[in-house]
């Protein structure tokens, strides 16, 4: 709960000084490239991997891209970029 | 991506196999013990492929104690495993330089020669003078200077106007353009003559002294327009010492035979159908034959060779195969209309005169004479036709021939 209240202060802190939010909260930052490229920076790992479907995981819960043929092209501690035919994006908030 | 690609082909890189049921786990501890991996592809629910460096591939193994999956090299890439198994297979490394080396020499040296442009002049001749100046197939590329050799082309062959000398690859192409030359006919004096038994009708004279009057009738090879100097009304531009050049036009009536006959009766053979084959196979010196010969009175022959050859090259192998087809003949005797015959004799009689006048020629009158002959039981029909044409007479001779008798004569 003290995270949430950090959180908060934080992000008032962020918008006051006009700072960019991901940087100050550790937000995930994501780049679509068509619907072939997806990059996203800050994730916290993989949950499921399959060529149709591949959940990572965030500090706000959990992204799921669908598609066909999804390849993992680089995998970083923080940054993982996935290519193939991406049908959907789907964010689902984690319990607490 | 390509820079990538080369950094990792430099710095060596696995493609691994990773078979298990926690290959998310797997992936995750990678990254997060900063182990970079790339290009993953999941085959399957538990396999797996990706790329590691040689050095990530090495600290994969503390994870894969703790992991329960397994990994296994599928292939390993980049530079440093191709010089190592370059290094194990010597003589490999040293055939492919080998033969970089051989190409690169091969490829530096002048395997043909191609002269064009050649007319008059033999090809032999430019030959000989390139293999003069050192040029046959088989120099260095860098020993040949093409302004060298075109000078000497040009000092060494008098009948050339230009030369060019071309490298392309291992091709020496050489152009070359010769002078042209005013034919010997053009210079020498001479006079005019009667090519043909004529009346003359019209004289003209550019140059020379004329020796016949109109209407008066000459014969073949009689001089018409003298060239000589000797007269004091010659005019005209000297050529040569004491001669013209005659020159003018002699026009006649000329009167010309021709005959053309035709048969009532011919024989037409043609095929009956019947063909036999036979057949010759020769490599090189020696030949083999299969067939039957003939049974057939008459017959034509229909041979076809076949070579087998390598076009791209225009090479041909020494194989030969010959077909022979004999068609069996039969004669016919098939009669022709007497009408039909006449007009090929007339025809033909026209044909044999036709090709004697000159293409100017004006005809002035024509008569026409049938006979119909038997000869060997068969009729034949014949005509005579007699031509009274107008036309050009005069025809120049050379005077040289005149004058090279004359001085054998007086030297004796």
């Amino acid at each position: 709960m003290g995270k949430t209240t950090r959180d908060r202060l934080l992000q008032t802190l962020a918008s006051a000084f006009e700072l960019p939010e991901d940087v100050v909260l550790d937000l995930t930052r994501i780049t679509i490239t068509g619907n072939t490229q997806f990059l996203m920076e800050n994730h916290r790992g993989i949950l499921a991997y399959d060529p149709e479907k591949i959940s990572l995981r965030t500090d706000q819960g959990e992204t799921v891209i669908t598609g066909r043929n999804l390849k993992i092209d680089s995998l970083f501690a923080s940054e993982i970029m996935i290519t193939g035919s991406i049908n959907g994006i789907q964010f689902i908030r984690s319990r607490g | 991506m390509l820079i990538r690609g080369l950094w990792s082909y430099h710095q060596g890189y696995v493609i691994i196999k990773v078979k298990g049921s926690h290959i998310e786990e797997f992936l995750n501890r990678a990254s997060k013990e900063g182990i970079y991996l790339w290009q993953i592809e999941r085959l399957s629910s538990e396999l797996l492929i990706a790329r590691v460096s040689v050095s990530g591939f090495r600290r994969l193994r503390e994870i894969v104690r703790s992991v329960p999956v397994t990994v296994r090299i599928r292939q390993r890439m980049g530079l440093p495993f191709l010089k190592q198994k370059l290094g194990q297979r010597i003589a490999l490394l040293a055939g492919a330089i080998l033969s970089i080396l051989c190409i690169y020499m091969l490829s530096s040296i002048v395997w043909f020669v191609q002269i064009h442009g050649a007319e008059q002049l033999d090809t032999a001749l430019v030959n000989e003078t390139l293999q003069e100046a050192g040029i046959r197939p088989g120099v260095w590329r860098s020993s040949i200077d093409s302004r060298e050799i075109e000078k000497q082309l040009m000092l060494n062959l008098p009948q050339l106007a230009w030369a060019g000398v071309r490298l392309r690859g291992t091709l020496l192409e050489v152009t070359i353009v010769e002078k042209v030359e005013m034919s010997v006919d053009e210079r020498v004096p001479g006079d005019i003559v009667a090519d043909k038994n004529a009346l003359v009708t019209q004289i003209i004279p550019f140059v020379g002294t004329v020796l016949v009057e109109e209407g008066e009738t000459v014969t073949e090879g009689q001089v018409l327009i003298d060239g000589g100097l000797g007269g004091p009304d010659s005019m005209g531009q000297g050529v040569g010492e004491g001669y013209l050049r005659a020159a003018g036009m002699v026009k006649g009536r000329v009167w010309y035979k021709g005959f053309g006959e035709a048969d009532l009766v011919c024989y037409v053979s043609h095929r009956t159908g019947r063909v036999q084959t036979t057949h010759r196979l020769s490599i090189g010196a020696w030949h083999w034959d299969w067939g039957e010969l003939p049974p057939f009175d008459s017959y034509e022959e229909e041979t076809k060779r076949q070579r087998p050859a390598v076009a791209r090259l225009k090479w041909e192998l020494p194989i030969e195969l010959v077909t022979t087809d004999y068609h069996e003949l039969v004669t016919e005797r098939v009669e022709t209309d007497p009408d039909v015959a006449k007009e090929t004799a007339l025809r033909r009689s026209w044909e044999a005169i036709e090709a004697r006048l000159t293409p100017k020629a004006e005809i002035l009158s024509q008569e026409v004479e049938l006979i119909t002959e038997e000869r060997n039981g068969d009729t034949l029909i014949r005509v005579k036709r007699i031509v009274e044409v107008h036309e050009e007479i005069g025809t120049f001779r050379a005077r040289w021939n005149r004058e090279a008798k004359e001085i054998r004569e007086g030297s004796r």
